[in-house]
C-alpha cells in the first residue's frame, strides 16, 4: 500500500480509530498492529507475508535459543544471518550472480549453459532482513534481551509505517516502546502531523514533478550532448530522490508519533554537509548506522590501525552499494563513496579548506560535486549509459542546444522552494527563527500551505524509490 | 493549543480549495474524468463480449457505440489507453473481461507500431491502473467519488495560462462509458505528431517479442473459442509512410503474421479518415470509421 493512495487514506482512518482502543490492551494491541501490517504489506502481493513470518520466526527463536544456549549462541547467530542473507541471496541478488556467472562462462570459454534466474524482488526485503538481523545481533552481543512473546516481536518486525522503507529501527530502540501503552503528547502530535504534512509534499510535490523530468532524460537512448543539461538533470535526480526517500520517512516517523512511537531521524539535510563523513550522518542515517555498528566495527576493531580503517571503511561502503541493488552500478557507487572518503581522510580537505575565508562553502561545493557523479550510477539504468552521461557532463565542450522536457515555470518554483530550504538550513535559519515570537503562527500556516500544495501541486504519483531495494 | 492549530489548518486549506476552484478557468468538456474512465474500463471484468485493444489510436478512433448499432445486443467496449504497449499483462486482461459464457467471445487489435515498439512501459495508464485495480472497493469508490474529485485537480500550466490569457480550448474531449474518447483539436495541426514519430522511429523499432506476444495469445484464444480480429488502425498518410517504412512492421505483414496465427484480418479501407493531430481520428472520423469496422466484424464473427 503506498502512502500517497486513496486506499492507504482509507487504511489509516480504520486503523487510527481502532488503535485508540486497542493501543490500552497489551496483547491485542500486538495483534492488532501485526494484522494491520500484513494488510498493509499484503496490498502489493500477499504471499510475501510468508517470507516475512518465516525470517521473522527464524530470528525470533535464534534470539531465544542464543540466550538459552550460551555456549553455541555463535552457531545461532550465523543461523539467524544465514536465514536474512540467504533470503537476500535468492530474491534479490540470484538473477545477478548468475548472469555474472554466465557472463564469466562465456568470457573463459567453459561453454558452460548457466540459466540466469530472477525472481520477483518482495518489496522492502532488504529493509526488514536488516531489522531482523539487529535483533539476533544485539542478543548475541548481550545489549538486548529476546522477548519471549512472539506477537511482541512480529509487532516490531512488521509494524507498518517502516516496513518498506525505513528508518530501520534497532529492536533495542523500538521493542520497549511497543511494550507500554503510550498515549501521545499534543506536542508529539503535533510533530507527527507536521512530519506527515512535509514528507507528503516532499513526496508527491517536489519528488514526483522532478522524477518525470529526470525519467524523461534517462529513457532517451541517445542522450543529449551537453554538459549543462546533464547537470541540471543530476540535480533534479540528487533533489528528487532526497525528497522521495526522506518524505517516506518523515511520514512513517509522523504516523509514528501519532502512534506514540519515536523513530530516529532518517535524513538531516544531507547536502549541506561539508565533508563525506558528515555526509553519512546526514544521509539514511538509520542505514549507516546499522551498516557502521554491524560491519565497519567488528572490522575495524580487530585491528586498530590507519589502514585497517581504510579496508573497514572499503567494505562498508561496498556492501551499502550492494544493499542498494543487484546491480554494478550501486557497486560502483558505493566504491566512489568509499573512494572520497578515503581521500578525504588522507589529504583532511575539509578541514583545512575550513581554516580559509569562504572555504566551508568550497568544502560543500566540493561534496555537492562528488555526490552528483556518483548519482549518475545510482540512477542510470545501466552501466554504459551512466558511463556515457559521466562522459559528457565532465566534458566541458559538449554544448549542443537542450531543453528540459516538461519543465514548467510551477516546478521552477517548487524547486526553488526546495532549494531556498536547504539553504537556510545551511546558514541555520530555521534555528534562528524558532525564537520568533510568531513562530508558532508561522509555522502553522506553512504546514497549512504545505498541506495545498501537496493537494494541489502533487506530480503524476510515482512509486517511492527506495521501494525496489 | 492543538486544536487551535489544526482549526488553523482547516480554514486555509478549505479557504484555499474554494479560491483555487473560483479562479479555475473551465475544464475541459467531458463527460468522465480521465482517471475515472481509465478504472471504469478495469470494472468491465467478465462483462464484455467484445474487446477492442490498442493504443491512442484505437481509444479515439473506435466507437463501441457506432459498432453495437452493427452488432445489437452484444457488450462491446474500447479498452485502449494512451501509450498503451502491448505487454503479457494487458493481453491476459483483456481475456479476463469478456463474459465467461458469451457466444460471440472476441479480442479485436486496433494494430498501431507505436503499441508494439521496444520501449518502457512505466508511462502507461494501463500499468498505472491495473494496479489499482486490484482493489474493486478503492476503484468503485473513485468511480463515485468523481465529481469530488473535480474539486481537487491539481493546478497545471494551462490552467494558470489560461487564467491570465483566456483562449479557446485547443484540445477537446469526451470520454464515453464504451470507453471511446471522442476528440478534436482547434485549430487543426496534422503535423503536430509527425515529427515525434519521424524521431521515434530513427531509436526505436518495432519489438519482435511483441508481435510474436501477440501472436502467442491470437493462437491460445482460437484454442479457447475466442474470436480474435485484427486491423490497421487508421491514421495520417504521412504517419502512415513513415511506419510502414520505419518502424520494422507493415500492414502487409501484420495480416500474415495473424492470419498464420489463426486470427482473421480485417480489410478495411483506412485511408481517406480525417486526422486532428497527424496521427488521431476527428471524433466524425471516428463515427463513420466505426461504422466500416462494424460491418466487418459482423461479417467475420458470423453474428446474425
Amino acid at each position: 500500500m503506498l502512502f500517497n493512495s486513496l486506499a492507504f487514506l482509507a487504511f489509516a482512518v480504520i486503523f487510527f480509530l481502532i488503535w485508540q482502543v486497542i493501543k490500552n490492551y497489551r496483547q491485542p494491541r500486538f495483534v492488532f498492529l501485526i494484522i494491520a501490517s500484513f494488510i498493509f504489506y499484503g496490498w502489493w502481493d500477499a504471499r510475501f507475508i510468508l517470507l516475512i513470518m518465516f525470517s521473522g520466526l527464524i530470528d525470533y527463536l535464534a534470539g531465544l535459543a542464543i540466550e538459552k544456549y550460551t555456549s553455541r549462541k555463535r552457531f545461532f547467530l550465523v543461523l539467524s544471518i544465514c536465514g536474512n542473507i540467504g533470503s537476500l541471496a535468492l530474491f534479490k541478488y540470484l538473477g545477478f550472480f548468475t548472469s555474472n556467472l554466465k557472463v564469466l562462462s562465456e568470457a573463459l570459454g567453459l561453454g558452460l549453459d548457466i540459466p540466469v534466474l530472477r525472481l520477483a524482488l518482495p518489496i522492502g526485503i532488504s529493509f526488514y532482513t536488516f531489522q531482523s538481523m539487529s535483533y539476533t545481533i544485539d542478543i548475541f552481543r548481550g545489549n538486548l534481551k529476546p522477548t519471549k512473546n512472539i506477537f511482541h516481536f512480529f509487532a516490531y518486525l512488521s509494524l507498518f509505517p517502516q516496513l518498506v522503507a525505513g528508518p530501520i529501527i534497532r529492536a533495542s530502540h523500538l521493542l520497549p516502546q511497543l511494550n507500554k501503552t503510550r498515549n501521545p503528547t499534543e506536542k508529539q502530535q503535533w510533530e507527527g502531523i507536521k512530519l506527515i504534512v512535509y514528507g507528503f509534499f516532499k513526496k508527491v510535490v517536489v519528488a514526483d514533478h522532478l522524477g518525470l523530468i529526470v525519467d524523461l532524460a534517462f529513457r532517451d537512448p541517445h542522450p543529449i550532448q551537453s554538459a549543462p543539461y546533464w547537470w541540471i538533470i543530476i540535480t533534479f535526480f540528487a533533489i528528487q530522490i532526497y525528497c522521495d526517500f526522506a518524505g517516506y520517512s518523515d511520514i512513517a516517523r509522523g504516523i509514528g508519533k501519532l502512534m506514540g512511537y519515536d523513530f530516529p531521524l532518517n535524513f538531516d539535510h544531507p547536502y549541506i554537509s561539508r565533508s563525506f563523513q558528515e555526509f553519512w550522518t546526514r544521509w539514511h542515517i538509520s542505514l549507516s548506522t546499522w551498516f557502521r555498528d554491524y560491519v565497519f566495527y567488528p572490522i575495524f576493531q580487530r585491528k586498530i590501525t590507519v589502514a585497517n580503517a581504510h579496508i573497514a571503511m572499503w567494505i562498508t561502503m561496498l556492501l551499502s552499494g550492494f544493499w542498494h541493488g543487484a546491480h554494478w552500478n550501486f557497486l560502483i557507487w558505493g566504491g566512489l563513496h568509499a573512494f572520497y572518503y578515503s581521500v578525504e581522510q588522507i589529504t583532511r580537505l575539509p578541514k583545512r579548506l575550513s581554516k580559509i575565508k569562504g572555504g566551508r562553502l568550497l568544502s560543500t561545493i566540493i561534496v555537492l560535486i562528488l555526490l552528483w557523479i556518483s548519482w549518475i550510477f545510482f540512477r542510470a539504468s545501466s552501466l554504459n549509459q551512466a558511463m556515457e552521461i559521466m562522459g559528457i557532463m565532465l566534458n566541458p565542450f559538449n554544448t549542443a542546444d537542450f531543453e528540459i522536457e516538461r519543465f514548467t515555470i510551477i516546478i521552477g518554483i517548487i524547486l526553488f522552494v526546495a532549494i531556498l530550504r536547504e539553504i537556510l538550513a545551511y546558514i541555520g535559519f530555521d534555528k534562528m527563527i524558532k525564537q520568533y515570537k510568531y513562530y508558532e503562527i508561522l509555522e502553522t500556516v506553512l504546514v497549512a500551505f504545505a498541506l495545498v500544495g501537496s493537494v494541489f501541486l502533487r506530480g503524476t504519483g510515482q512509486v517511492f524509490i527506495y521501494f525496489q531495494f | 493549543m492543538l486544536r487551535k492549530k489544526l482549526l488553523v489548518i482547516a480554514i486555509v486549506f478549505w479557504s484555499s480549495v474554494f479560491v483555487i476552484n473560483l479562479l479555475r478557468p473551465e475544464k475541459e468538456m467531458k463527460t468522465i474524468d480521465n482517471d475515472i474512465l481509465w478504472m471504469h474500463k478495469f470494472l468491465w471484468k467478465n462483462k464484455l463480449d467484445i474487446v477492442i485493444t490498442g493504443d491512442s489510436r484505437t481509444l479515439m478512433g473506435v466507437s463501441p457505440e457506432i459498432i453495437t448499432e452493427h452488432l445489437p445486443g452484444l457488450q462491446i467496449g474500447n479498452f485502449g489507453f494512451p501509450s498503451l504497449i502491448y505487454t503479457d499483462e494487458y493481453f491476459a486482461y483483456c481475456e479476463e473481461l469478456l463474459k465467461p459464457d458469451s457466444k460471440s467471445r472476441t479480442v479485436i487489435f486496433g494494430i498501431s507500431p507505436r503499441a508494439l515498439i521496444t520501449y518502457e512501459v512505466e508511462y502507461c495508464r494501463f500499468k498505472e491502473w491495473s494496479q489499482t485495480s486490484r482493489n474493486i472497493f478503492a476503484m468503485k469508490f473513485i468511480r463515485h467519488s468523481g465529481w469530488l474529485k473535480h474539486y481537487f485537480d491539481e493546478i497545471t500550466m494551462k490552467d494558470i495560462k489560461n487564467y491570465f490569457n483566456p483562449a479557446p480550448p485547443e484540445y477537446l474531449s469526451v470520454n464515453l462509458p464504451s470507453g471511446w474518447t471522442a476528440a478534436r483539436m482547434m485549430p487543426e495541426n496534422p503535423g503536430y505528431t509527425v515529427k515525434s514519430y519521424r524521431r521515434r522511429y530513427q531509436e526505436l523499432k518495432v519489438d519482435q517479442k511483441r508481435v510474436n506476444l501477440m501472436m502467442k495469445y491470437t493462437g491460445e484464444w482460437r484454442e479457447k473459442g475466442i474470436n480474435v480480429l485484427g486491423f490497421w488502425m487508421p491514421t495520417g498518410s504521412a504517419i502512415y509512410f513513415i511506419e510502414e517504412k520505419t518502424s520494422g512492421i507493415t500492414e502487409d505483414y501484420m495480416k500474415n503474421r495473424l492470419e498464420k496465427a489463426g486470427g482473421t484480418w480485417l480489410n478495411i479501407d483506412t485511408t481517406g479518415y480525417h486526422v486532428y493531430d497527424g496521427s488521431h481520428l476527428r471524433y466524425d472520423a471516428a463515427v463513420s470509421f466505426s461504422h466500416s469496422l462494424g460491418r466487418n466484424i459482423k461479417t467475420a464473427i458470423g453474428v446474425k
